[in-house]
């Protein structure tokens, strides 16, 4: 029989870890889901904000420093991308991919110069170890799920609740009907992409205490974040949230009673089952959002 | 070759040779200059080179290990080159990048041979890159020489073309020390590992292993590749066990650190394959954790853990210091359990050329020097295998060779014990010496 005291600790760790995933993948949601630019280089500026938080940790400054200087120096690449490039092309899907991809190698070579080639590690500036009955749980990473799942909901509520949402989403469906309207499409996007950089750029920064920091860190993050913004359905920041902390616990649950990689595998078939039902509900007017 | 003739003339000469071209050599290397090209002293400038091929993971996942093996690559040409080269003739190193992928490794082959035509081929680490690789090698008929640990040398997954004399392989490595575990921290065994080729030769060989000492391995836990929580596989870990067995799990640091959260100080003891931490500060944070527990190294990572005239002059040559860090940047961790294997793997080349007279890429230069390679049993310690004397198995192409039981004390990793060469010893009927070579 199942000990209580291992499922609860799937259920937190399978909570945190699902909520930082929502988190990580929060700007891709935004800049894939809403506004349909394929941004490839999403995993690397996650690793970006990681590698400055290391950076800042060498050089003697507060950890809580790289949390604010993350956001602004991603958000601010992000921007640059957008503005230098990717406007150039019209954000062409074609072009966008061949583009991002590009610069993702070009970034991911960056933090094999800066970083060098070995896993680097930062301490985490708090860490109490919470005692559930009958497990225990690092304070710093629960501390991140619990941030991380309340920045989400403060992000959903700012895209959902604002005037963001409807640009963003306005300038993506039809940008001549939405600059004969007054609105600068242009300014739009820049908005979008500086709200996506910063929050990946955090992300990497929030979990670069209890993740190692590696130059090829970017990888895994960008196929999770793509997994969870189709799973939570493209364009829906509530749906990616909710796909993210769902995944985090169906694997986390999984894995008490199946071997590791069978808990994987089953998680994500039962992740494309979703998919394609919905999918197929959507097509016959069942499933409708 | 017999061992009992323990330090041959060809190490005593390389002794003298080393004292007086010792520190000329690390002093060119370390200054970054060209030695490809550089003629052996004291002979005619412009004798044709032998060129040796040098697959190497600059980029990708494998570049902490390509760095270092590439700097070793550099350092023993330099010093061949420095002791008269091969056979007479200069060494010239062609290295190219793989990106440790599969693919691209079999194209780098394809390039080496095809634009470079080159002797031979210094082989990779990974080893899906070596599974890629070696058949492409077998078909253009160059002869590759995999420093990988991996099986697919000795099991026979290769073909008579591939070698693997300069590093032993995984099922060696855990024989080994597997006696010593079961002896020395108990029977009762969980393990963790890599759900893919790496990761279930440990688990074979350990469980093998197991049956032959009357030990028990009560749990296997294989995660998955890409995985970077490990929390919620802890709870598999049975509570009565006397080891936990892991290896290169991946994201190394976020795996202890978190282990060392679910298990506290109430924990049974722990093995790990200095893999897992391989190029890793043991003063990384988060790393604390494994503080008296115990690690397989193939050759110890701070010098005093195997201290011999031949390891420190290897250590010189490569730019390594005490603690096995980049003399120029002792944050850098060297690789040093693995990339001592490109070292010798070059000499062997030496020995294999000199002895068996190949001169140029034909048929009856390759049959010789394969043949000549596949007769030889022993390579004694010495400048050209400081890491120990080995035994090479002509028939599996692979050699056997001593190992280290190391423990974490005060931040650093202290040898507790060395396995004998016969510690390492197992059966396969894989026999390539039966495969025709043309």
């Amino acid at each position: 029989m199942l000990p209580l005291e291992h499922l609860g600790l799937a259920v937190v760790d399978g909570l945190v870890n699902g909520s930082v995933m929502a988190f990580i993948a929060l700007g891709l949601a935004i800049v894939f889901g809403i506004m349909n630019v394929v941004n490839l280089t999403h995993g690397e500026l996650y690793m970006l904000g990681a590698m400055i938080s290391w950076l800042m940790v060498q050089a003697a400054l507060p950890y809580a420093s790289a949390l604010v200087a993350a956001p602004l120096l991603v958000g601010g690449l992000a921007v640059a991308i957008n503005m230098f490039i990717l406007q150039r092309f019209g954000h062409e899907p074609g072009q966008t991919v061949l583009a991002t991809f590009g610069l993702l190698l070009i970034l991911q070579q960056l933090g094999l110069a800066i970083l060098g080639p070995a896993p680097r590690s930062i301490s985490p500036p708090f860490n109490p170890i919470i005692e559930f009955s009958g497990f225990s749980y690092s304070g710093f990473k629960l501390f991140a799920g619990l941030f991380s799942l309340m920045a989400c909901l403060l992000v959903w509520l700012g895209v959902e609740r604002s005037r963001i949402g409807p640009l963003l989403r306005a300038a993506q469906e039809n940008r001549l009907m939405a600059e004969s309207l007054g609105i600068d499409t242009s300014k739009v996007f820049l908005i979008g992409f500086a709200l996506a950089g910063s929050l990946v750029g955090f992300a990497g920064a929030l979990t670069s205490p209890f993740r190692q920091i590696h130059f090829l860190m970017g990888f895994d993050a960008l196929a999770v974040s793509f997994v969870v913004v189709v799973l939570g359905g493209v364009g829906r920041i509530g749906g990616t949230i909710a796909a993210g902390v769902g995944l985090g616990l169906l694997e986390s649950l999984a894995a008490l009673f199946l071997a590791p990689t069978v808990a994987r595998v089953l998680t994500l078939t039962l992740a494309l089952i979703y998919v394609v039902a919905r999918r197929l509900g959507s097509i016959r007017g069942v499933w409708r959002y | 070759m017999d061992r009992r003739r323990a330090l041959s003339s060809l190490l005593k000469t390389g002794i003298i040779a080393a004292g007086a071209a010792g520190l000329g050599a690390v002093a060119g290397y370390l200054s970054g200059s060209s030695i490809g090209a550089q003629p052996p002293q004291g002979r005619e400038p412009g004798v044709k080179p032998i060129k040796i091929g040098f697959q190497v993971h600059r980029t990708g996942i494998g570049a902490p290990y390509g760095f270092w093996y590439e700097r070793v690559a550099n350092a023993a040409v330099s010093y061949i080159n420095k002791i008269g080269g091969i056979a007479g003739r200069p060494v010239e190193l062609i290295a190219e990048d793989d990106e440790t992928s599969p693919a691209k490794g079999a194209q780098v082959v394809e390039r080496l041979v095809l634009a470079h035509n080159v002797d031979f081929i210094l082989g990779a680490l990974f080893s899906d890159v070596v599974l890629a690789s070696g058949p492409r090698a077998g078909e253009l008929k160059r002869p590759y020489f995999a420093v990988s640990e991996g099986t697919h040398v000795p099991f026979g997954k290769l073909n008579r073309w591939c070698f693997q004399p300069g590093i032993t392989d995984v099922p060696g490595q855990v024989t080994a020390v597997a006696k010593w575990i079961f002896e020395n921290l108990g029977k009762r065994v969980a393990m963790i590992y890599p759900d893919y080729a790496f990761g279930h030769d440990h688990r074979d060989a350990l469980t093998k292993a197991a049956e032959r000492y009357g030990a028990r391995i009560v749990e296997k836990i294989p995660i998955p590749p890409g995985e970077t929580s490990f929390t919620k596989y802890f709870t598999r870990i049975p509570r009565d066990i006397d080891v936990l067995y892991h290896v290169m799990v991946g994201d190394v640091l976020t795996f202890i650190r978190e282990l060392g959260v679910y298990l506290g100080r109430d924990r049974p003891e722990l093995f790990g394959f200095i893999d897992s931490i391989e190029a890793v500060p043991l003063s990384a944070p988060g790393l604390e954790y494994l503080e008296g527990t115990y690690f397989w190294e193939a050759f110890p990572r701070y010098a005093d853990g195997y201290d011999t005239p031949y390891a420190r002059f290897y250590r010189e040559s490569v730019g390594v210091d005490e603690s096995g860090a980049d003399k120029s940047d002792p944050s850098r961790v060297s690789a040093f359990s693995h990339m001592f294997g490109v070292w010798e793997t070059l000499f062997v080349i030496k020995e294999a050329v000199e002895q068996s007279g190949y001169s140029e890429p034909t048929r009856s230069d390759y049959e010789a020097f394969i043949k000549t390679l596949e007769s030889m049993d022993w390579f004694n310690e010495g400048l050209w295998h400081p890491q120990g004397d080995k035994r090479f198995n002509g028939k599996l192409h692979q050699s056997f060779g001593h190992q280290f039981i190391s423990v974490v004390r005060n931040g650093r990793l202290v040898v507790v014990h060395r396995t004998e060469i016969e510690d390492s010893f197992y059966e396969h009927p894989n026999d390539y010496t039966k495969q025709p070579l043309f």
